[in-house]
């Protein structure tokens, strides 16, 4: 576990000098070809900027990663007068384990669901869907915000939301890249009747062009793949946690196990556009996986099969549960 | 603008936003460090750390002669200093560590110093050739006179007059070189030719006929007047004995150019860079097109053209560059093995090398790119 938080910091910083490496061999070798120059030398970032970078990339991620996460379900706070009975058990269960009571918000989804958000436990907020709501009886139901309390407590939403800072970057890199790649050909089209000065030109600048961003998509790509499968590993590692945390809370294992069930069945019941307004990073925060193959017409970058799923198998972690009935919490 | 100001701009930013931010680009050797913002430079040189560039104004005329000028630029990041203008196309310069002697086409002397100090003299005809050593400058003129001018004041010394050449071709006339202590003069009439070697009073310490005017300026280093007479000979400089002839250079026609040390002349050739140790005349190494095409794998030597138009020795003595039309610069160790070598940088002229620094002519201006 350490081992992966320390790569959570380490992989942004492999990912800048990673480019800086390549933009001093390819990115110079590509110059000379287009220009005069001699660029004997070479480019440089100080350590300490990387590191400042990082740091302050994180803590862009943690001011205001939750309120787009919130933002992005269109979850909507409530308070004691708007539900009184969902507060007043947060709160209760809260105090169990001596949290300060968590904000609550609800997202209109039919897709059940609930996780959390802030970067401490002073500043979490709870989101519960209208669709989990409706899904599962009280017992279920504390059981459920037992195991996002359990991630509060774990400052999971913190750690998983530094581990998803990288992927985001080198995804949005890459696909901004892969377009730029489809859009090369289109591009140059119009430009037939040129002569040979030109002509030579424009191959250069599309030789140019198409380097630069083949060898960007494929650091790109490696970072990306690099930091998604550590970001499914360590959301996957947190949930059994959170499942152990949610039964020393309510000392009811059976109905966090319930609960599960009837969100596994449920979801798959969901409406495509429910799960994928909760699709994009928030789901390695969830308390049941959204399972991509569930989406019927989703291309994707790269097949999500080849990644660790952000849960660990809702059966597994049933199994487990029910041996906790059984043998009591370990 | 040019390209090449344009391109010094964005270096410039780009270098102190990153050395503020904390990243940017590190150059390396053959790197623009800067470039003068104005062109039609072409003859530069080092004096006291301060770079001066001899030009003209073609459109600016004054009593039917061009402007010409000196301006003076800083070696830090070649900001200009000062410009001195006068009348005429400069014909010849020297230099003696502290000012620049520029002899012009309208038959003046003219003296700057790295301060911006300069001084004026007229001589009887337009001036052929300029030399400086010992606080003095020497002028050869076409009227086929000697004189000689207090470096500092400009107050005239002593004046001789010589044959007058009747020979139009400009190789008679009177080319002096100095140094050491004293002054080499190379003259020649249709009917006979000379070199004459004078000590700084005007007196003359020995003469010596020869078969032809020479190719290029006498030079005296040390106790020796060296001068490219069919082959390259070394004389006794109080004397004037001979000590050695080189018979492997024919013809030199490219400067000579000293080591720090004096031990080493390097002479440029089209074809080839040649080392001659200066105790006995003996070559110690040359660069040619043979060696050239070796480094150019699947090339002969017949179809390469080293095209060297200038060597600069290194100020600590260790090295020398050597500046080519067609392949590049060039830096060698004194023993002659290849250092550093450039391809991109294919220039005209090759003007210093500092500690440091690498000052050449660009399209348009000087400029000085990192060692």
């Amino acid at each position: 576990m350490a081992t992966a938080v320390v790569l959570v910091g380490l992989l942004p910083v492999g990912f800048v000098y990673a480019g800086l490496t390549l933009v001093n061999t390819a990115g110079i070798w590509l110059a000379k070809l287009a220009t005069d120059w001699v660029l004997a030398g070479g480019f440089y970032i100080e350590p300490w900027l990387v590191a400042g970078g990082v740091v302050v990339g994180f803590a862009a991620q943690l001011a205001v990663g939750d309120t787009i996460a919130l933002r992005a379900l269109d979850a909507r706070p409530v308070g004691p007068d708007d539900e009184p009975g969902l507060v007043e058990n947060v709160t209760r269960l809260a105090q169990s384990v001596n949290l300060p009571a968590p904000a609550v918000a609800i997202a209109d989804s039919d897709a059940p669901n609930a996780f959390t958000v802030g970067r401490s436990p002073d500043s979490a907020t709870l989101v519960l869907t209208t669709g989990l709501l409706d899904a599962l009886d009280d017992d279920e139901r504390d059981a459920v915000i037992a195991h996002e309390l359990a991630h509060i407590k774990n400052r999971d939403a913190t750690v998983m939301s530094l581990s998803y800072v990288l992927p985001t970057l080198t995804y949005s890199l890459a696909a901004s890249t892969l377009g730029l790649l489809q859009a090369i050909p289109g591009a140059f089209t119009g430009f037939r009747h040129t002569d040979s000065d030109s002509a030579r030109g424009l191959l250069l600048g599309t030789f140019i062009l198409t380097v630069s961003a083949l060898l960007t998509l494929a650091v790109s790509a490696v970072f990306w793949l690099a930091s998604f499968t550590l970001f499914r590993v360590l959301s996957r590692y947190r949930e059994y946690a959170a499942d152990r945390g949610a039964v020393a809370i309510t000392g009811d294992p059976a109905a966090l196990a319930s609960a599960l069930a009837t969100i596994d069945d449920e979801m798959a019941a969901a409406p495509d556009h429910d799960l994928r307004a909760q699709d994009g990073g928030l789901d390695a925060l969830y308390i049941a996986p959204i399972d991509e193959t569930q989406f019927k017409d989703a291309p994707d970058f790269v097949a999500n099969d080849v990644f660790p799923q952000t849960h660990p198998p809702t059966e597994a972690r049933i199994e487990r549960l029910e041996a906790m009935a059984t043998e009591g919490p370990t | 603008m040019t390209e090449y100001s344009r391109r010094t701009v964005l270096t410039g930013l780009t270098g102190a936003v990153g050395s503020l931010a904390g990243c940017g680009y590190r150059p390396g050797p053959g790197d623009k460090k800067w470039e003068t913002a104005d062109d039609g430079g072409r003859l530069v040189t080092l004096i006291d750390g301060t770079l001066f560039e001899v030009t003209f104004d073609a459109t600016r005329v004054v009593d039917d002669y061009p402007v010409g000028a000196v301006a003076r630029y800083t070696l830090a990041d070649g900001t200009r200093l000062g410009r001195f203008e006068f009348k005429g196309v400069a014909t010849d310069w020297a230099s003696d560590g502290a000012h620049l002697y520029v002899g012009t086409e309208a038959s003046h002397v003219v003296a700057v110093a790295g301060d911006g100090r300069a001084w004026t003299e007229t001589v009887d005809h337009p001036v052929a050739s300029v030399a400086a050593a010992d606080g003095h400058v020497y002028v050869g003129t076409d009227g086929g006179r000697i004189v000689a001018f207090d470096g500092e004041s400009g107050a005239e010394r002593w004046s001789k007059s010589l044959p007058v050449p009747t020979d139009p071709s400009k190789s008679d006339l009177p080319t002096v070189g100095a140094g050491h202590g004293s002054l080499a003069v190379d003259w020649g009439t249709s009917e006979e030719s000379q070199l004459d070697v004078y000590a700084p009073d005007g007196s003359v310490l020995w003469d010596q006929p020869l078969q032809r005017s020479l190719n290029g300026r006498p030079h005296v280093r040390g106790d020796t007047v060296y001068a490219r007479s069919e082959f390259l000979r070394a004389f006794n400089r109080d004397s004037g004995a001979p000590r050695w002839v080189n018979r492997g250079t024919t013809i030199p026609d490219g400067p000579l150019r000293f080591s720090r040390d004096g031990e080493i002349v390097y002479i440029p050739e089209r074809h080839a860079l040649i080392a001659i140790a200066t105790a006995d005349g003996e070559e110690l190494w040359r660069f040619n097109d043979e060696r050239l095409a070796a480094m150019e794998r699947g090339r002969s030597e017949f179809e390469i053209d080293l095209g060297a138009t200038g060597a600069v020795p290194a100020p600590d003595g260790a090295s020398v560059f050597l500046n080519t039309k067609h392949h590049g610069l060039f830096q060698f160790g004194t023993d002659g093995t290849l250092r550093w070598h450039e391809p991109r940088l294919d220039f005209s002229f090759l003007y210093a090398v500092t500690e440091d620094i690498i000052v050449h002519s660009g399209t348009e201006a000087i400029v000085a790119r990192y060692r």
